[in-house]
């Protein structure tokens, strides 16, 4: 599903990547572990097609994406993969149902289907009463279960997330890491989630882990 | 305190890149408000200087007639030497102890002249000035007797019997007030005073945008000036003093670029009197700008800064947990649009005075509701803006990124108004004030092709040698006629006196060849847009025992070059008629037509030379008047230095947005929003306001228009009529701002490891 071969990236003097190989299967669930200033978010953004590699390779579906342009790139994000950033990063001035419609709008869904879509995925995470607030108006697990709605609600074939509880307590985390593996699983949906937490890696059918930009076991 | 201050200065100094940028971007919006305000208050000391050197040489006329005890006559000619306009005062009657305008000595005898510095350089030096001033320079104007040190200003002596000046009252002395023009029509000289029409152009073109690029300067990376006050809240920090440091850091940047205003000015006026701004130039002496002025500007400048700076972070102050977390902001009230409306209430009321007021006080209802308007246009745009977006997002079948951008206005109204607020305020005044300029314009037109290319001018009176030297002239003609007055029927009528060859010359005659000289005829003629003369049905009966039985040969004329009064006769009694009964009347008015300018100002030299009190009307190069000059000159300069500032400020602005949302469409972007997309509704953002600005701005300068059409008494209609470059104007600012909103945006669409990082 998911394949980099010898990815290396450098920012300015300092290595970020160095010779990373990583294979990740349909349906799989894969947390990356390491210290701060690993290369573990580093590497997520490689996968995800928003950065491009110095050097090496990355595939989804056998299909090649270092090579893609960058509408290209960002056309892949839109219908094959979804995100939970560590801050949630809805569009503050959207409200949290029109959050969780966006990428179905972007994807040209008729209004009334993504709003019947959006309401069922904000029902199972128990948000629908606080649909209509926008970001700034509900606390952090709120905006992150609605983050996570936001990254399903297209039936992605990847949801890549970046410390998607690193700013939650260990309740709301709870919370939001069975939303995400929960609906993921459900949908076959492959999960790849940078994390120092083991609580977080605990939910994962695999571990990798990172150390000064290489992959250490 | 010190510490709230010092972290204010440490605040203002030392914030990364983009604080450095914010810096100099403010700073220099200061330093460049400043010098624009000092430069302004500057024009407005130098054109009441100007105006009142203009009065005091402006002669007063005896209301009468030639007493014995004022015997002094005055002409004053208005001629051009190549672009530059020249004022010949042609003077008889010159006694000892006699008025005499200021700056002058002694006025000249016949065969003398007193001329300015400028034109005495110019007769040494250039040939048209020193063939139309023969006469012997006796002296030179002082500064106190002219308007700027390069005016081409002369006395000439004539004769006590010249022609010309026969019809001239009596001058008693001088210091008559100006009469001001507007478009060829006269105003009230309380209306419309140049020193009033300046600080109306400065406060319109000045202050107003002015006003709206300090206020863009001081609102710079307003998100991450908002956030950085939430946090030093959310640490403690009082409302108070995070209000404290806040003006601290707006106000050192302030005073820093108002310091660097008032050094560009002191270093740039010493050495301004060289310079000219259009035509309008001035002594160092008129420069002057008082100590009190400065120090009120200064003040001003940066207090306007620093209150703008820190009413902006109110909601910072008062609400910092809803600004990290980046809540709405309140909708806009309704209350902002009121300014806008009662300005433009009160200019409709100066238009149509229903209070019956006086001309002054409509006059100053007007400018009242002219500013207000100005400063209620921005004002207005936030709530104006935020309906709009409402509208669109109940339409509910617009596409994503117009709802992206209609969400963004109502949760920040704020924001993308004043980001389009300058260019909305810009079409403001550049539409009043481009109608100003084209009615001033109007007053001065220069040169207007005749159908067959000639030019055709007229001179009054007739000298025998003039016309001689004249028809030498390659590609002159000159062409004389008598005009005698009549009574035909009780009416009074004109009888053209010439001979056939003239008359041949002057109009196209039918049946062709029918003219003979020594006879006499009924003239018939379909002037198209004239009134025709009466017709000689009945005997004409003029002075000296003039008798002209009814005639039964008729001639039918078009104008060819005979213009003027010469076209209105009712009869044409050719030299040698028996009618005349021996009589030879003088040629009264002279017919000059040039087959090109060159021959023109040939024709213009000799005039002058050789009867300097004769006027060559018509279509010469001479603009009339000292008023229309200079206030066509104000109201250019003004236009550009708000031009200049209003596109500054949007360009300010755009990049300013670009950088504050760079972090927003990076997040996005991340999720796999297209950069058309992203751009797309960064357009729709900034596009709607605009759009609704422009429009707003566009329909309150047709009201203030309309209303200074109608106070003045010019036709409205033609002052509308010039509003359609202004409309284009409007089109073309919607394209330039979408543009430069749209530009910055997409070339920074590409996400960095950077902006990453600080997600």
């Amino acid at each position: 599903m998911l394949q980099a071969k010898n990815l290396n990236l450098r920012f300015g003097r300092t290595v970020a990547l160095d010779r990373v190989d990583i294979e990740i299967e349909a349906g799989e669930i894969v947390a990356v572990m390491g210290p701060s200033g690993s290369g573990k978010s580093t590497l997520l953004h490689l996968l995800a097609g928003i950065l491009r590699p110095d050097q090496g390779e990355i595939y989804f579906d056998g299909r090649q994406v270092h090579s893609l342009p960058d509408a290209t790139r960002s056309r892949l994000r839109l219908t094959s993969f979804g995100f939970v950033l560590q801050f949630g990063d809805l569009v503050p001035e959207l409200t949290l149902r029109e959050n969780v419609e966006l990428p179905l709008r972007l994807l040209n869904v008729r209004r009334s289907e993504a709003r019947r879509q959006a309401a069922s995925l904000l029902r199972q995470l128990d948000a629908l009463e606080f649909a209509d607030r926008r970001p700034g108006q509900v606390s952090g697990g709120q905006a992150q279960r609605v983050a996570v709605a936001r990254a399903l609600v297209h039936r992605p074939a990847v949801v890549f997330a970046d410390e998607p509880t690193g700013a939650l307590d260990s309740v709301n985390g709870e919370l939001v890491l069975d939303a995400l593996t929960g609906l993921a699983r459900q949908q076959g949906s492959t999960v790849v989630v940078v994390t120092h937490e083991a609580r977080v890696a605990a939910y994962a059918d695999r571990t990798v882990l990172m150390r000064d930009g290489r992959l250490v076991g | 305190m010190s510490r709230w201050i010092r972290l204010g200065i440490r605040l203002s100094l030392g914030s990364g890149r983009a604080g450095a940028l914010r810096t100099v971007l403010m700073s220099s919006g200061a330093a460049l408000g400043v010098l624009i305000v000092l430069s302004c208050l500057s024009a407005v000391s130098v054109a009441t200087a100007q105006q009142q050197r203009a009065q005091a040489r402006t002669p007063q006329y005896a209301e009468e007639g030639v007493p014995a005890s004022a015997p002094l006559r005055i002409i004053e000619i208005d001629d051009a030497i190549g672009d530059r306009p020249l004022r010949r005062t042609a003077v008889a009657g010159v006694v000892p102890g006699g008025p005499r305008p200021p700056g002058v000595a002694a006025l000249p005898q016949p065969g003398e002249a007193v001329v300015s510095p400028a034109l005495a350089d110019l007769i040494r030096t250039d040939t048209r000035a020193r063939e139309r001033f023969p006469q012997r320079v006796v002296g030179t104007i002082g500064d106190i007797g002219l308007i700027a040190p390069d005016e081409l200003w002369a006395y000439v002596g004539v004769r006590a019997n010249d022609p010309h000046l026969r019809q001239q009252h009596a001058v008693l002395g001088f210091g008559a007030p100006l009469r001001a023009g507007f478009g060829s029509q006269l105003a009230s000289p309380d209306v419309f005073t140049p020193a009033r029409i300046t600080a109306v152009a400065f406060a319109l073109f000045a202050l107003v945008p002015l006003g709206v690029f300090l206020a863009t300067c001081a609102r710079l990376s307003a998100s991450t000036r908002d956030r950085k006050i939430a946090a030093l809240r959310l640490l403690g920090v009082s409302a108070r003093q995070a209000a404290l440091v806040n003006a601290v850091e707006t106000g050192v940047v302030a005073i820093g670029g108002a310091l660097l205003g008032v050094a560009a000015y002191a270093a740039l006026a010493p050495l301004s009197p060289g310079w000219r701004i259009g035509r309008l130039h001035w002594f160092a002496a008129d420069l002057t700008v008082p100590a009190a002025w400065l120090a009120a500007v200064l003040l001003t400048t940066v207090g306007y800064a620093v209150t703008v700076g820190v009413l902006a972070t109110r909601s910072a102050r008062v609400a910092p947990l809803a600004v990290r977390r980046g809540a709405p902001a309140r909708r806009p009230g309704w209350w902002r649009t009121l300014p806008l409306l009662g300005g433009l209430v009160a200019a409709a009321l100066a238009g149509i005075d229903p209070l019956r007021l006086d001309t002054t006080d409509r006059g100053y209802l007007l400018v009242t509701g002219l500013l207000v308007s100005g400063l209620g246009v921005p004002l207005a745009l936030p709530a104006l803006s935020y309906a709009l977006a409402g509208l669109i997002r109940r339409v509910g079948r617009a596409p994503v990124w117009l709802e992206l951008a209609a969400a963004r206005i109502r949760h920040t109204p704020a924001v993308a108004p004043r980001l389009v607020a300058s260019l909305a305020v810009s079409l403001y005044v550049v539409g009043v004030g481009s109608v100003g300029v084209a009615a001033m314009a109007n007053d001065t037109a220069l040169m207007q092709s005749s159908g067959d290319q000639r030019l055709v001018y007229q001179t009054s009176g007739y000298d025998r040698g003039l016309t001689a030297e004249l028809r030498r002239v390659p590609g002159i003609e000159a062409l004389g006629v008598a005009v005698l007055e009549v009574t035909i029927a009780g009416e009074p009528a004109y009888a053209l006196v010439a001979e056939c060859a003239e008359v041949n010359r002057m109009f196209v005659v039918t049946p062709a060849k029918s003219c003979v000289d020594g006879g006499a005829y009924r003239l018939a003629h379909d002037l198209i847009g004239q009134p025709n003369a009466p017709a000689a049905d009945a005997p004409a009966v003029g002075a000296d025992g003039l008798d002209v039985p009814v005639l039964s040969r008729t001639l039918r004329v078009e104008e060819r070059h005979g213009a003027g009064t010469a076209a209105f006769g009712s009869l044409l009694l050719t030299r040698g008629s028996p009618l005349l009964g021996g009589r030879n009347p003088e040629v009264d008015l002279m017919t000059v037509v040039a087959q090109n300018p060159v021959a023109a100002e040939r024709a213009a030299r000799l005039v002058a030379a050789r009867t300097p009190a004769n006027l060559l009307s018509g279509h010469y190069a001479a603009r009339q008047g000292f008023d229309s000059d200079l206030l066509l000159t104000i109201l250019t300069a003004g236009l550009t230095v708000s031009f200049i500032l209003c596109v500054g400020a949007f360009a300010v602005a755009a990049v300013d947005r670009t950088m504050e949302r760079r972090r927003d469409s990076a997040s996005l972007s991340v999720v796999g929003v297209s950069p058309r997309l992203v751009t797309a509704s960064e357009v729709g953002f900034g596009g709607l306001p605009l759009a609704i600005g422009l429009v707003t701005a566009g329909l309150s300068a047709v009201v203030i228009t309309a209303s200074l059409a109608r106070l003045l008494g010019v036709d409205a209609g033609v002052v509308l009529n010039r509003f359609a470059s202004t409309l284009w104007l409007g089109a073309g600012a919607l394209v330039v701002g979408l543009a430069l909103i749209a530009v910055p945006a997409g070339v920074t669409q590409r996400i960095t490891a950077e902006q990453l990082r600080r997600q």
